[in-house]
């Protein structure tokens, strides 16, 4: 086991940093009111969701009644697409997605399909882009929304969201992006991106869990989901979470303000771990290099062996990363955006993601590699499913027992 | 969520490897929903009871640790026995599996099956 756990899984979760819990704390013991309640621990906890309303839309140029919160980045997906879907008129019952998107826009989708719209789930190249050529031809005069996700959860891909986005706003689509993985690393400015709902969370940026919130540009039709009270303008009701919205709020203001530095130094050990993992034989790197990969990802598929049983391996040695393959999941399926990409069932199940956060350090670089080594080396000395001229070393896939019959 | 035993087997799995004159040899594959997990097994027999299994796979935690319990747990069988070997059995040999790895369990009992009616075939 390493000395010290290495996390590369922050495309699942990061850590929360101090200032983020520090801002938290007062309004789980002390502000605890209610911001619906009208005497003065109410009002305090209205400003604090407003001044947190207000951050936020400002760092992506939006009005400040433009965002609502919710519990998760999944929330904000299901409420864009059944919001939008319930709002629109009978005419609009075409949809449009990729085959790339997270299951919170992709099993919606395939609810919708069943509730009777027609969706198109766009192809995307080899590095995971959604072609904006193909999203104008998938458009059609029904068509009433495009929902493509802008950084890919599992390779990293960053889509033209600026290209998609004006292709729907020329022929009159909404157009929904879920920025879970994006918010704050890769910049989003509405005036300048035609862009209607945008999906974030907290999690993935140093805050809390628990709480999302969905930008919806002004003007656009949307309906509410549930019945409740008239929290966040009538469209999303039920108490607010404040403190994690003020932690959601502290996370986002640290992230942007620290975009370029944070996105430098996780480059760094991104480009460094790539380079080091592609010199063992048998493997490829998934998705894109360089700026149009997210700088917190790295996605490698190992030949020959199972990923699970990869991330298992490691997850003992105390190195922390997930795994496309279906043995990972409970529903036994292989990531949709690995066999997206034209990845076979094999080179899926075999591929692992590693993610990072500026609280990783180079130096993890170097012990998770040989890490990494130890266990495919092992693993491979298991699988008698290597290819004779893959098999470089004497040995590779007939290890332990040579013995004859005789000699049991 | 696994068990000491799972982990156990998975961690350090016995009787992993070739058998050069094995008595009858298998290749078995899931072929369930989205896992492609393969297994390879090698059988030898003495006067109708199985003195030793092993076997090579590309599988995850669930096939490596079962394929290794059920290498233990099928010599001394008779060949009829050893193909009553449920996955079933191997779990719970195993201290028990959640249920996303039963899978696992079954592709192990089917190599080992696979094998035995292999050998009774006299292939």
């Amino acid at each position: 086991m390493s000395e010290k756990p290495i996390y590369f899984d922050n495309n699942d979760s990061t850590a929360m940093i101090e200032p983020v819990f520090a801002a938290m704390k007062p309004y789980f013991m002390e502000q605890y009111g209610n911001p619906a309640s009208l005497h003065q621990y109410g009002l305090d906890a209205e400003e604090a969701v407003n001044d947190a309303r207000a951050t936020l839309t400002g760092l992506i140029g939006a009005q400040s009644d433009e965002l609502l919160f919710t519990g998760s980045a999944t929330e904000s997906n299901n409420l864009a697409l059944f919001g939008l879907t319930q709002a629109a008129p009978k005419n609009k019952h075409h949809l449009i997605t990729s085959k790339v998107e997270h299951h919170a826009v992709l099993n919606v989708m395939k609810r919708l399909v069943k509730e009777g719209f027609e969706v198109t789930f766009l192809d995307v190249d080899k590095e995971g882009f959604v072609d904006p050529d193909d999203l104008k031809k998938a458009i059609r005069p029904e068509t009433l929304l495009a929902s493509i996700v802008h950084g890919n959860h599992v390779i990293g891909t960053i889509q033209d969201i600026k290209a998609l986005g004006e292709v729907c706003r020329e022929n009159g689509v909404l157009f929904h992006t879920d920025a879970a993985q994006s918010f704050t690393k890769v910049p989003i400015d509405v005036n300048d991106i035609p862009v209607d709902l945008i999906s974030i969370n907290a999690h993935k940026m140093h805050g809390p869990k628990g709480v999302g919130a969905l930008y919806v540009r002004k003007g656009v039709r949307f309906d509410r989901l549930m019945e409740g009270g008239p929290q966040e303008n009538n469209r999303r009701p039920g108490t607010e979470n404040v403190p994690a919205i003020v932690g959601m709020e502290e996370a986002a203001k640290i992230g942007c303000a620290n975009r370029d530095k944070d996105n430098a130094y996780m480059i760094e050990i991104r480009d460094r771990l790539i380079e080091k993992l592609l010199e063992i034989p048998h493997t490829h790197l998934n998705g894109p290099r360089g700026d149009k990969r997210m700088p917190s990802n790295a996605n490698i598929t190992f030949l020959y062996i199972e990923g699970e049983a990869i991330l298992m391996h490691l997850s003992m040695r105390g190195v922390y990363v997930s795994s496309g393959s279906a043995c990972s999941s409970i529903a036994l399926a292989p990531s949709n955006v690995l066999t997206a990409i034209g990845l076979v069932h094999e080179e899926a199940h075999g591929s692992i993601r590693f993610s990072f956060s500026k609280l990783n350090s180079l130096d993890e670089v170097e012990p998770a590699v040989e890490h990494v080594k130890q266990v495919v080396d092992q693993l491979r000395a298991m699988s008698a499913f290597i290819p004779a001229e893959h098999s470089e070393k004497e040995g590779a896939g007939k290890t332990f027992y040579k013995k004859k019959k005789s000699e049991f | 969520m696994y068990s000491k035993e799972y982990m156990k087997h998975f961690s350090n799995p016995r009787n992993i490897g070739e058998i050069d004159e094995a008595d009858a040899v298998a290749d078995v594959h899931y072929t369930g929903q989205g896992c492609f997990d393969k297994v390879r097994i090698f059988l030898i027999r003495d006067e109708g009871r199985i003195t030793r299994v092993a076997y090579q796979t590309r599988g995850c935690s669930g096939t490596i640790a079962a394929c290794s319990k059920m290498s233990e747990l099928a010599p001394g069988m008779s060949l009829h026995d050893a193909a009553e070997i449920t996955g079933g059995v191997i779990a719970e040999s195993l201290g028990g599996v959640p249920e996303k790895k039963q899978h696992s369990m079954d592709l192990a009992a089917e190599a080992l099956r696979t094998v035995v009616a292999k050998l009774s075939e006299g292939k």
